[in-house]
């Protein structure tokens, strides 16, 4: 083995140890590794840097105020109960809807960081826990500009929530519009579609909440402003972007 | 005071059994160490208890931070990403957290990690990974991606991704190469 492969295998070494695909004989192996070699210690903590930036790109979410009494009375602090509450208090974190937006919140960073969860399939739980609510998602991501939309349907809901990453720039006198495509037949009409930053809420009719599951896909499309999207059966612009809709617990 | 310097102060003194310091240190931070919980445990419940159990891990390591081994806020999240790794994985030995007596002077020989971070290094570091992310071929930086931030082991992206075993691997592999190789030609 030469010194530049040897070089090689202890940076793969830490960055597979601090990403947590190294097999348990592997991280093992690493662990030993750490006591003695200088060199794995530094690539150790050059990826937990690196890596460990991937982290920041996620938006902040509330721990509930009873996390940090737990951690207080494990190290059997002083009097310091609930006194670690931010000053400004978000919504409650054990609210469902709450979290369910903050979770779509910090996976949308996640995912448009790559565009790279279109292809993912459903999600399943493990530990015997119960599944949470169905959801339907899709990404609609415009490689030129960078710009991400993350779009959510919860089983049930009569709402899509959107969230766009950024802004999109649309030409005056020009409106997007979404469509659902479903297995069969002609789009549905979805509604305007965002072009600001920011989190929407579209309503959906009965009707497309019912044909939402995949293989169907999401469709935007560029119309001139002012027509209206309900008197029509497909789109008669130009189609901006196509995306599977993705069927994945919550 | 800079947020990494106010970060680094609240540790040092946590390191020193400064409850007030260790508090500060917790709300000021525990909002992003609970988002990549929740992201990876996918559960509130689960994230919460990996949560409690980092910070306590904190408590007792605090001392064991140094500036060189990066952003505060960094480190902490990777104290929170092992103990997520730790849940995931409850049926294998624990992922501890590496006990690096010598860090400081190994950090000393390599220049690199001693060049001083800028105050909005957090950004920055965010930044140069994405960018060097955007070089990674899609299957690499999907999986390096998904084993991020879903804790996903060689053998669940090998089922995810609909690829042969040896296949992901050797996208890990090769993506995390070309990270290295990338972001070491932006450092410089």
């Amino acid at each position: 083995m030469t010194s530049q492969e040897r070089d090689d295998d202890v940076v793969l070494e830490a960055g597979e140890y601090v990403l947590g695909t190294a097999a348990p004989d592997e991280r093992d192996a690493f662990e030993q590794r750490l006591k003695t070699d200088p060199a794995a210690r530094r690539e150790l903590a050059y990826w937990e840097r690196r890596l460990g930036s991937l982290g920041l790109g996620l938006a902040p979410v509330q721990p509930p105020a009873a996390v940090w009494d737990r951690v207080s009375e494990t190290l059997s602090l002083g009097d310091t109960r609930t006194a670690a509450t931010p000053r400004s208090q978000a919504p409650a974190a054990n609210d469902s809807r709450f979290w369910r937006g903050a979770a779509i919140a910090a996976t949308l960073v996640a995912l448009v960081l790559g565009g790279i969860l279109l292809s993912q399939p459903t999600y399943h739980h493990g530990f015997g826990e119960p599944d949470p609510p169905h959801a339907y998602t899709s990404i609609v991501y415009d490689d030129p500009t960078g710009t991400g939309w993350l779009v959510t349907a919860w089983a049930g809901d009569d709402e899509m929530q959107v969230v766009a990453l950024g802004d999109y720039e649309v030409p005056e006198g020009k409106v997007l519009r979404a469509w659902l495509k479903p297995e069969e037949g002609e789009p549905m009409p979805l509604g305007t579609w965002p072009h600001s930053k920011g989190g929407y809420n579209m309503t959906l009719s009965e009707a497309t909440v019912k044909r939402m599951a995949p293989p169907a896909k999401l469709m935007v499309s560029m119309e001139d402003a002012g027509t209206s999207d309900q008197t029509r059966s497909a789109p008669a612009g130009k189609l901006m972007w196509s995306a599977p809709i993705l069927s994945r617990a919550g | 005071m800079a947020e990494r310097e106010q970060l680094a102060a609240w540790l040092t003194a946590t390191a020193q059994g400064d409850e007030r310091a260790f508090q500060q240190l917790y709300a000021a931070t525990s909002s992003q160490l609970y988002a990549l919980l929740l992201r990876i445990l996918r559960s509130p419940e689960r994230a919460q208890d990996a949560l409690q159990d980092a910070y306590v891990k904190v408590w007792q390591k605090a001392d064991t931070y140094t500036p060189e081994r990066g952003a505060p806020l960094t480190w902490l999240l990777s104290i929170a990403r092992y103990r997520a790794l730790d849940v995931l994985r409850r049926k294998r030995p624990e992922v501890a957290m590496p006990e690096e007596p010598d860090m400081m002077a190994t950090l000393l020989e390599d220049e690199q990690a001693l060049s001083p971070l800028e105050e909005n290094e957090n950004q920055q570091s965010l930044d140069a990974i994405r960018a060097c992310l955007k070089t990674l071929q899609p299957q690499q930086r999907d999986s390096v991606l998904l084993a991020y931030y879903e804790g996903l082991t060689h053998q669940e992206l090998s089922q995810r991704l609909d690829a042969p075993l040896g296949t992901v691997k050797s996208w890990i592999r090769r993506g995390l190469m070309r990270l290295r190789e990338c972001l070491s030609e932006r450092a410089s």
